[in-house]
């Protein structure tokens, strides 16, 4: 039988799924009835997720001027609705890597999905775009298909990968070739099976053809660039991809000068760091 | 030198306020956070303001190192692209990521005081 997306889709329950607080907290932050102080409760029950939070609110990503030493403050810092994309992105690196097939590299994947949401993070802050947490979790979740596209197809998919870094040819090129569908799409369904917004979930299918994305065009372009940033910045250690050809159209739509992009490189590249001792923990130490 | 305007990172956080003397360590800053000019005070004279390049900001390490790579990295890329030309030049002059965070330095951890 031939792999079809759907397929695929239909054994990705295999990836694992959210645990349930990160849906309590989701329902929380969304029902008027629960206080700030109650939604800080729920996130109080997971040590952990607090500690990250509590890091996360004192990290160059919010450039406080004093420490943030309670629940409480860190939720006013970072907004309520900016919570729940922490809370997905802190929550999925753990879930889904123990799915990894063995021919992924765990750190390095984790490493350019880091690097991209902080760039993604980054020109939506400089397009002074609302909500830009919801960015970084776009870009910490671009490739997920990637993982699926391993847990499923194995050998084919680690081929693919090598042929890639051999010779050249852009990976999602030969997925489309080989299966009619690439990581990019089978990604953006994967997230909106799991309910995420379709400001997620569209860009995630059409970062490899921004031009084509009607829904979210911005969205879309700013996770095209972001890609190519992070890789350009080289966060993985070896055998990483090859940065895939700049669609000159997404570069048009996000209307930024020229003249701030080694500023703007530059904070991604800060950024990165701290995002990485948050969110990879002991895994930051050895870059 | 005297700061002439506000100096601010791309975000619009202020690092340094005008009407501040620029040290050595201001400079550290300005370069962490990929400022290359900014407008001071001309010493002895009622003359507009004066843009003073900061020297050698960014360069953290020299061209050569990984040219190699990253031509390969590049290989796809029109080198001609504005976006692209800037984050080839950018990427030549600082270490990969993969190399760890640069050395604890103001700013590093995001939070500037001056």
């Amino acid at each position: 039988m031939s792999v079809t997306l759907e397929s695929l889709l239909a054994n990705s329950e295999r990836l694992g799924s959210f645990p349930a607080i990160v849906h309590r907290i989701n329902d929380a932050v969304e029902d008027p009835r629960f206080s700030l102080d109650e939604v800080g409760q729920i996130v109080q029950e997971d040590p952990v997720l607090s500690a990250r939070l509590l890091r996360i609110a004192n990290s160059s990503f919010y450039s406080q001027r004093f420490p943030i030493d309670t629940i409480a403050r860190a939720l006013a810092v970072i907004g309520t609705k900016q919570l729940k994309e922490l809370v997905t992105a802190t929550y999925v690196m753990n879930t889904f890597s123990a799915q990894f097939h063995n021919d992924l590299d765990t750190k390095s994947f984790w490493k350019h999905c880091i690097a991209c949401g902080v760039a993604c993070r980054a020109l939506a802050t400089a397009r002074r775009e609302a909500n830009v947490e919801r960015f970084y979790l776009m870009g910490l979740l671009h490739d997920l298909g990637k993982v699926l596209l391993f847990t499923e197809l194995g050998d084919q998919s680690a081929k693919m990968l090598k042929n890639h870094q051999q010779n050249g040819i852009p990976l999602y090129q030969m997925e489309r070739d080989q299966l009619g569908f690439d990581h990019a799409d089978l990604g953006g369904r994967l997230l909106e099976r799991w309910k995420l917004p379709m400001e997620i979930h569209q860009p995630v299918s059409y970062h490899h053809k921004p031009a084509e994305d009607a829904e979210c065009p911005l969205e879309s372009a700013i996770l095209h660039l972001a890609d190519i940033i992070s890789i350009g910045l080289r966060p993985g250690s070896g055998g990483q991809a090859l940065i895939p050809p700049l669609n000159n159209d997404a570069w048009q739509v996000l209307h930024l000068p020229t003249s701030i992009l080694p500023e703007l490189f530059n904070i991604i590249r800060l950024q990165y760091f701290d995002a990485v001792a948050i969110f990879l923990d002991d895994h930051a130490a050895d870059g | 030198m005297t700061l002439a305007q506000d100096v601010r990172d791309l975000s619009g956080r202020l690092l340094l306020a005008a009407d501040s003397e620029i040290t050595d360590k201001h400079l550290r800053i300005f370069r962490t956070w990929g400022i290359s000019e900014a407008d001071v005070l001309p010493q002895q004279s009622d003359s507009p303001l004066v843009a003073v390049e900061l020297d050698n900001a960014g360069t953290e390490s020299n061209l050569a190192s990984g040219s190699d790579e990253l031509k390969e990295l590049f290989r796809h890329c029109d080198h001609n692209h504005p976006f692209i030309k800037e984050l080839l030049q950018f990427a030549q002059l600082h270490e990969p990521l993969a190399n760890g965070a640069p050395p604890k330095s103001a700013g590093n951890d995001g939070k500037v005081s001056l």
